[in-house]
């Protein structure tokens, strides 16, 4: 029987798969920024942050209202806790999609940076790991949600490459230029919006199968 | 200084709230012989929304639902102070005529009672009572009011059965069918699914959730978890006091007194 509380939870979800499509829009629109040095786009990305911490914040109260008053079981409860998780993973991401905008505001007004390293194509496997990992939960998609912690495990190889790759070419962390220690922290940046994807697809596969796949190598 | 008892305002920030408030409780207390079962109560209930009435036994709940058709006036020896005006006027006005009040003001109660006549019978009663013999119209009422109770297309084909012959979910729906035939203003339902199970308590709670686009709703519930559910307002008692009234979501999420914080958290007594 669908009872008329239950359209609550198609509103989440929907707000849920709304607040996804906005952070993986702040990593994509991200990263074209600091790949064509273009501030204006690293503006508009600054800009969209407030937008998902409100969605985070209405989530948050839709969560914690139906809790109160519906008495949810089973596959509900395991919705409303994932909800929760996937939400402020979700936060989490624009934050950093934030920060790499300001970082590539930083970066440009040094002049512009020629060799971004693996930077590109790190974020590119991070926003790509992002809409898989929604992808999984509004198609409710095992296979998918698993094959997400194995992409993690790229974007973390490029990330520790770029560090390597300017320790190489400089002999010491002391010679790396301003703009490149900018970089360094976008690499990082990229590799948190990773982890975050990683921890969606895991509550996801929790949501799916009440299996807890969280901390395990 | 003396305060007045609180008057409980409509959050007019909330979806569906900031209706005009269709019955005041104002002042109100009410004595069985001696003892006084209610005391100073102050609420006002908005029109077209579901109120809860919740509490430990004996706080007074059921006796202010009771007291909104006066039904309290058939038992000897009641007094009452304070006043309660639907739509702007007081139940206890002289010329208020009790019957009347009681078509306007239509009741549910804990146990289904509908009477030995057949399903369509029970849902006219109260025409055939006012002296309605148009068949035309007593078919209208019979189709319109069950299905308006969430019932007609489980009992369109046997409306000559007996009503007693029916589930309980489904005797408690009629009831709700023939409080609707009369066309009332309000309905009162005092614990009106605590004899059901989970699948029939969901079709009545499923009906309260239709109904009050149509009707102003109060309800008597022992059960927190179908307060929640089912009701905008809710309002605690407590010793024939009026603890706290507020949104449902309010109530149950932050209550702003610790006395209903710990009724709803099982932390009483």
């Amino acid at each position: 029987m669908q009872r008329y509380f239950h359209e609550e939870l198609r509103q989440l979800r929907d707000d849920l798969v709304l607040m996804g499509e906005r952070a993986l829009d702040m990593t994509r629109l991200s990263l074209k920024a600091l790949e064509e040095g273009d501030d204006k786009l690293a503006l508009q990305v600054r800009g969209m942050d407030d937008g998902v911490d409100d969605l985070e914040k209405r989530v948050d109260r839709e969560i914690m209202r139906y809790l109160t008053l519906f008495g949810p079981m089973g596959g509900d409860v395991r919705l409303l806790l994932g909800a929760r998780d996937i939400c402020h993973d979700l936060e989490r991401v624009a934050d950093e999609a934030s920060g790499i905008a300001r970082r590539s505001l930083t970066i440009s007004g040094r002049g512009p940076l020629k060799d971004l390293l693996m930077v590109p194509e790190e974020g590119r496997l991070a926003a790509a790991a992002l809409r898989a990992a929604m992808d999984s939960f509004i198609e409710g998609d095992l296979a998918k949600a698993k094959g997400i912690l194995e992409a993690d495990k790229e974007i973390d190889r490029l990330n520790k490459e770029n560090y390597l790759a300017l320790l190489g070419r400089s002999g010491d962390t002391a010679r790396i230029s301003p703009s490149h220690v900018e970089l360094i922290f976008i690499s990082k940046a990229y590799e948190r919006i990773g982890d975050h994807s990683k921890n969606i697809a895991e509550q996801v596969i929790f949501l799916l199968s009440g299996e807890d796949v969280r901390h395990q190598r | 200084m003396t305060t007045s008892p609180t008057r409980i305002q409509v959050n007019p920030s909330v979806p569906g709230d900031g209706r005009p408030d269709y019955i005041r409780i104002q002042d109100y207390g009410f004595w069985y012989g001696a003892k006084k079962a209610l005391d100073a109560i102050t609420l006002d209930i908005p029109e077209r929304q579901v109120t809860a009435f919740i509490g430990p036994s004996g706080c007074g709940k059921s006796t202010l639902l009771r007291n909104l058709n006066r039904m309290n006036d058939l038992i000897d020896a009641v007094r009452h102070e304070g006043d309660i005006t639907v739509g702007g006027r007081s139940i206890y006005d002289p010329t208020v005529e009790v019957i009347s009040l009681r078509r306007r003001v239509g009741m549910v109660f804990q146990k289904s009672n509908p009477f030995p006549k057949s399903i369509y019978e029970n849902v006219v009663y109260s025409l055939r009572v006012a002296g309605v013999s148009d068949r035309d119209i007593l078919d209208e009422t019979c189709e319109s009011s069950l299905r308006r109770a969430a019932l007609w297309d489980e009992v369109k084909d046997r409306l000559q059965d007996s009503a007693l012959g029916l589930s309980g979910g489904q005797m408690q729906r009629l009831c709700i069918a023939r409080a609707i035939a009369n066309q009332p203003e309000i309905l009162l339902m005092d614990e009106p699914c605590s004899a059901l199970d989970p699948i029939a308590t969901g079709k009545i709670e499923e009906l309260i959730h239709h109904l009050k686009a149509q009707f102003t709703i109060v309800i008597v519930t022992h059960s927190m978890q179908q307060a929640a559910r089912v009701s905008d307002r809710t309002a605690f008692f407590y010793l024939g006091k009026l603890v706290e009234a507020d949104r449902t979501e309010k109530i149950f999420m932050n209550p702003a007194q610790s006395q209903t914080e710990a009724y709803i958290s099982g932390r009483f007594g």
